[in-house]
Parts: C-alpha cells; structure tokens; sequence
C-alpha cells in the first residue's frame, strides 16, 4: 500500500488495465447484465492488483458461451502479457461447488471448469484451442 | 493360556563385534536424527514466532488503522464533533445531512488520503457504479481505495465476488436503514458507509481486506527486512512471489 503514484510504470500499467476492463465489459455486456446493488450475470473486477490480469466473476453460466469466451480471447490479443481470469461462483452458496474457471490468454485458454456440477444443458461447453489446466499453470 | 509366540524369531546377532558395529550405527543414527530434529525444531519455533509477530502486527494495524485514519483526516480540517441528530428525534446520534456543511469542514481534501491511483476499492465500483449518486458523493467512493497493491495474483476463488455481494447487501441495508435514495446520499454518509465497510465483521467483507492487509505485510517482510535463521543465519529470499 505503498504511494506508487510517481512510477511511470505502474501508470502504465493502471492505464492498460483500465482500458482492457472496458474492453472486457463492452464483450460481456452484449450477453448478459452485469452486477450492481442488485446481482447480475457477472461482474468484472475493476482494481488492479499489480500483476497483468482481469478477473471477472461469472454467476451465469451462459457467459461461458463458446461465442463469449472466443470475443474475450479476441480482446486479449490486443494486450501482450496480460490475461482474463474467468472465475465461475455459485451464489449464494459459494462453498456448493469447488474453485473453477478459465485462464483466457492470448494465445491459449486454460480450463479448469469441472462441468460435472453444470446443469446438464451446460456440460458439453466446449472452447477451441484449449487445454486442461497443469502442474506449471 | 497358550504363550503368545511371536511369529517370526528375532534376529539379534550373536557375534559381539558384529553387535558392538550396530549399537554403533544406530547411536549415529540417533545423534544425526536428534541434531535433525533440533534444527527441525528451531524453523519450527521461528517460523511460529514469525507468524506469532504477523499476528500481533495485523491485530495492531486493526486496532489502530480508524485511529489513524481519523488522525489523518483531522489535518485537514475533518471534525468528528460536526452537528448529530440530537436526542428525541428520528435517527438519534446521525450526522446531519447538510451537504455544504462537509465541503466547508474540508472533508472532500480529507479523503485524499485515501486517493492513491489503483488499490483495491473498499466499495467496489461494481456495486455502486450504476446508482444515481451525486458527483461529490459518487468521489468519496471513487477515493476510498487501499493505494497500489504488490503483485497479487488472481486465482478462480469466489472472494471477490462475495466481497461485492456483501458491501452490495450492506449497502442496501444502510440506505434502508437511514431512509435514504441512492441520489439523496450526502458525502458524510458515504464516507460513513466507507468506514462501516472497513470496520465490517461480516467474514465476506473482513477476510479479503484482513488478506490484502496480511499480503502487504508479508511483501514488506519478505523484501525489507532481514529474516534470520536461527542456525542458519541470514535467510536468502528468492523472487518476489506473495503466494
């Protein structure tokens, strides 16, 4: 919690990762409604924790659409080095499913959902291009 | 009663330099395995001392973090003696609502402290970011933020999600409670609202910051300090991971 307000760095930083949020938002926004006072579909985390990721928090699984995953991946390929993480959470009872979710980078999607606690409409989502989460992930 | 007979026999060697070699071998074995065990034992008893330190630092750091914060506001002009709701009206003990009251006391300066680009927002934008709220108001949260934040890296938990459940669930109950719409809210009770947030015991909402807190504690031990080992001496720490 150090005053790094000075770093040109870190500006830049802050500056790339405000832009990508918008960019994550304007994607997600087009498929479902996003949290406020009242819960939505998903929420993006907008605070930027010091390392190159986005998270994003999603409570229905139709944002794991193929379709949406395949538009975040176009919108990461703009950033180098920086990629979504897609967390999924079951509200309100986050503790009914165990951690899962995506790691969308520029040139892979790592996943690491374990669609056997999807309804069964959802269990055959299926992304282009990935691979299941390893060791050195 | 039948003798129990164990049924493999004992092989204690019957040639005495034989015995005399592995009563020999089996005192190094001790002597090695009780100089393990005691060198085992002092990380153990410096790491616990370690972590007893974090605990006390983070219990202090709560403790004393509002004294601070107000400490820090007072500077610039913030005066927690400000008019309340006197006694025998509704909502007894509040601040008073009066909006040109908090610009003049110099709260909006006060709150700088609290200004430092990036951080993690102790009310997510999430939450907040679509309610009809008046610019001066819609600032404080904006504001109200820890500062940067060393590279922490985001997993798949649910914690910020129900981070963001639970200040949305507080915040609903504070302007219910107070009988306010989201776009009568003044800066004192937003600001209100930031500390209730911080000083929150619902888990959902006290163990992220309680994290965020023990991270930044753990950076600043890890590349500012000289960690000792006990038999050792000074500890090499290697990159600059928090996990």
């Amino acid at each position: 919690m150090t005053d790094q307000g000075s770093d040109p760095q870190y500006e830049r930083q802050v500056k790339t990762f405000d832009s990508l949020v918008q960019a994550i938002d304007a994607v997600l926004e087009q498929y479902g409604k996003h949290d406020s006072l009242d819960p939505g579909d998903y929420s993006v985390y907008e605070d930027y924790w010091g390392f190159p990721q986005v998270k994003v928090s999603i409570a229905n699984l139709k944002m794991l659409e193929p379709i949406v995953i395949r538009k975040l991946q176009q919108v990461i390929r703009n950033y180098p080095e920086w990629e979504i993480v897609v967390a999924v959470v079951h509200r309100p009872n986050y503790k009914d499913w165990p951690e899962m979710g995506l790691y969308i980078r520029r040139n892979e999607i790592i996943d690491g959902l374990q669609r056997q606690y999807f309804p069964k409409e959802f269990q055959g989502l299926a992304y282009e291009g990935a691979r299941r989460r390893s060791v050195v992930d | 009663m039948i003798p129990y007979k164990w049924p493999v026999a004992t092989a204690i060697p019957q040639n005495p330099a034989v015995r005399r070699e592995v009563a020999k071998a089996m005192q190094s074995f001790l002597e090695d395995g009780d100089g393990q065990l005691r060198q085992r034992r002092a990380e153990i008893a410096s790491i616990r001392q370690g972590l007893d330190e974090i605990a006390l630092d983070i219990a202090k750091f709560r403790r004393e973090a509002p004294a601070l914060i107000l400490s820090e506001l007072r500077k610039y002009g913030y005066n927690p003696e400000e008019p309340r709701v006197p006694k025998g009206n509704p909502g007894p003990g509040r601040w008073t609502d009066n909006g040109t009251q908090f610009a003049a006391s110099g709260m909006d300066d006060a709150t700088s402290i609290l200004r430092s680009r990036g951080g993690h927002h102790f009310v997510p934008r999430a939450v907040y970011g679509d309610l009809p709220l008046k610019p001066e108001t819609r600032k404080v949260f904006d504001d109200a933020r820890t500062g940067p934040l060393k590279g922490s890296r985001h997993g798949w938990d649910a914690a910020h999600d129900a981070y963001n459940q639970a200040v949305a669930d507080a915040l609903r109950k504070f302007l219910a409670r107070n009988g306010i719409e989201p776009q009568d809210m003044t800066p004192e009770q937003a600001l209100r609202f930031v500390f209730d947030v911080i000083g929150s015991n619902d888990p959902r909402i006290h163990d992220l910051n309680l994290r965020l807190y023990r991270r930044e504690i753990v950076h600043y031990i890890l590349h500012h300090m000289l960690l000792m080992d006990p038999l050792e001496g000074p500890l090499e720490i290697e990159g600059g991971s928090d996990d």
